[in-house]
């Protein structure tokens, strides 16, 4: 049997980034949650937000150590997999991985330790700053690594000279087209995770009828978040959609199933891409409305997969459908947020069962659209 | 650069297959194990640390790594 060292390649770094995908984006959203409770603590000096706090600290340590753990082995197959590509991009991602540990991992390293364990030994104001720094920290992480990522999808302020990158102007490498947008819709997508987590995670809580007070306030605050950050969410997904159009159209392309270069192209939500026939074999779908979503007009022309040859085709099936899925992921979240909002009146948010049931579900779905759309 | 390009020239698929099944191994294990204890430290509740240490005055908190900060033993007696 001949195996291919690329295609393993390719589906360890999948199989790794996956999981590494999947503790950071929870960790940024439940690191500035433990900063809001904190803060909330030490105006308040209410016992409930100091109870969440403490219990929401000790799920943030396991999943941290988790996170740091799938990165490093992660960061490890840039060299052990791909040494041909970092040896090319090394100018540009060399630097601003380092820039992401010096500035980002050693400034939450330090502060997570005094959060961890400094509660009862630090003045409770320096408790705070510690838990905004890690915060913080996170954030600055989060900046670098989706620079150097956007990077090598919409590259900019860089060279290829003899096979290898050189910069020619940092600001326009780091501030690439497509990193803003990205930046976004990671950051929301971790305020999401975190929302639903703590939600659903409360939501069992007041089921079982434990810390009902402090869980009902855990789970308001998330609620509100998500009803909020969820349709924020759509509207910077669409506003990423049309920048991916402008400078990767055949990524679109794929996502979109359209084989053909046309205008007034049907929103499909289901298709049977075929490789082979360059076509789908079968779909079904919403005329115009693609043309509306990507050009925002209902006769815009919208590029199609045949315009490349079939090798320099991006794998159509699986960017297809895991599109659709993270789309459905967010209209659940959307539903739920507005769900949530019309149970308030007369209070039953917190006490209606089938709500606090699919809650439960719902903290799995930020996870499942997060894999599905990275 | 195309994505054959990218990889490492001396990389064989046999070393490639053999340490994707080590990663999948050893993930299993670990998350596996994280996962578990995760789970523990949800069942454990919103507990207050000093229910939890009043029996363990003496185990003072050694800040050695994340896992002391939970407060949640690794095998659960009363589960």
């Amino acid at each position: 049997m001949e195996l291919d060292p690329l295609l393993l390649s390719r589906f360890q770094f999948a199989f790794v980034v996956s999981f590494h995908a999947i503790f950071p984006v929870f960790t940024i959203g439940l690191a500035s949650f433990i900063a809001f409770l904190q803060g909330l603590s030490y105006r308040t000096g209410s016992p409930h937000w100091e109870r969440l706090s403490i219990f929401w600290t000790q799920v943030f340590a396991v999943v941290f150590g988790m996170g740091v753990v799938s990165g490093i082995v992660m960061a490890f197959q840039f060299g052990t997999n791909w040494s041909a590509f970092s040896y090319a991009t090394a100018n540009f991602i060399g630097p601003t991985l380092s820039y992401e540990v010096v500035t980002a991992f050693f400034l939450e390293a330090a502060f997570l330790g005094v959060l961890l364990f400094g509660r009862n030994r630090v003045p409770p104001g320096v408790h705070l700053f510690a838990a905004c720094m890690v915060a913080i920290g996170t954030f600055i992480s989060a900046f670098w690594i989706l620079a150097t990522n956007s990077w090598l999808h919409t590259p900019a302020g860089t060279e290829l000279r003899e096979g290898v990158f050189h910069v020619t102007s940092w600001g326009q490498a780091i501030f690439n087209p497509s990193f803003p947008y990205r930046f976004a819709h990671m950051a929301i997508a971790s305020f999401l995770t975190g929302a639903f987590v703590v939600a659903g995670v409360s939501a069992w809580y007041l089921l079982r009828n434990s810390n009902v007070e402090a869980n009902r306030k855990a789970l308001s605050m998330c609620l509100w978040m998500i009803l909020v950050l969820a349709p924020t969410q759509a509207v910077v997904g669409d506003l990423h959609g049309l920048n991916t159009f402008k400078h990767q159209p055949m990524k679109v392309a794929a996502m979109e199933g359209n084989w053909e270069t046309q205008t007034g192209v049907p929103l499909l939500l289901f298709a049977l891409p075929d490789r082979e026939l360059q076509d789908n074999r079968f779909e079904i779908g919403i005329p115009k409305l693609g043309s509306l979503i990507l050009t925002h007009t209902w006769d815009g022309e919208v590029p199609g997969l045949r315009e490349v040859d079939v090798e320099d085709q991006p794998p159509v099936w699986i960017v297809f459908f895991a599109f659709r899925t993270m789309i459905g992921m967010g209209l659940l979240m959307i539903a739920f947020g507005l769900v949530g909002l019309w149970l308030r009146r007369g209070d039953r948010y917190w006490r209606t069962g089938w709500f606090l049931q699919g809650l439960r579900f719902m903290s799995v779905t930020p996870f499942i659209a997060v894999l599905a759309g990275g | 650069m195309r994505h054959e390009d990218g990889v490492t020239p001396s990389l064989t698929g046999e070393m490639a297959l053999f340490t994707l099944i080590g990663y999948i191994t050893v993930y299993a294990a670990i998350f596996g194990a994280g996962l578990y204890y995760l789970f523990g430290v949800l069942q454990n509740g919103l507990k207050v640390p000093e229910e939890n240490l009043s029996d363990h005055a003496d185990q003072a908190e050694r800040p050695k790594r994340p896992f002391s900060a939970t407060h949640v033993q690794f095998e659960h007696e009363e589960y």
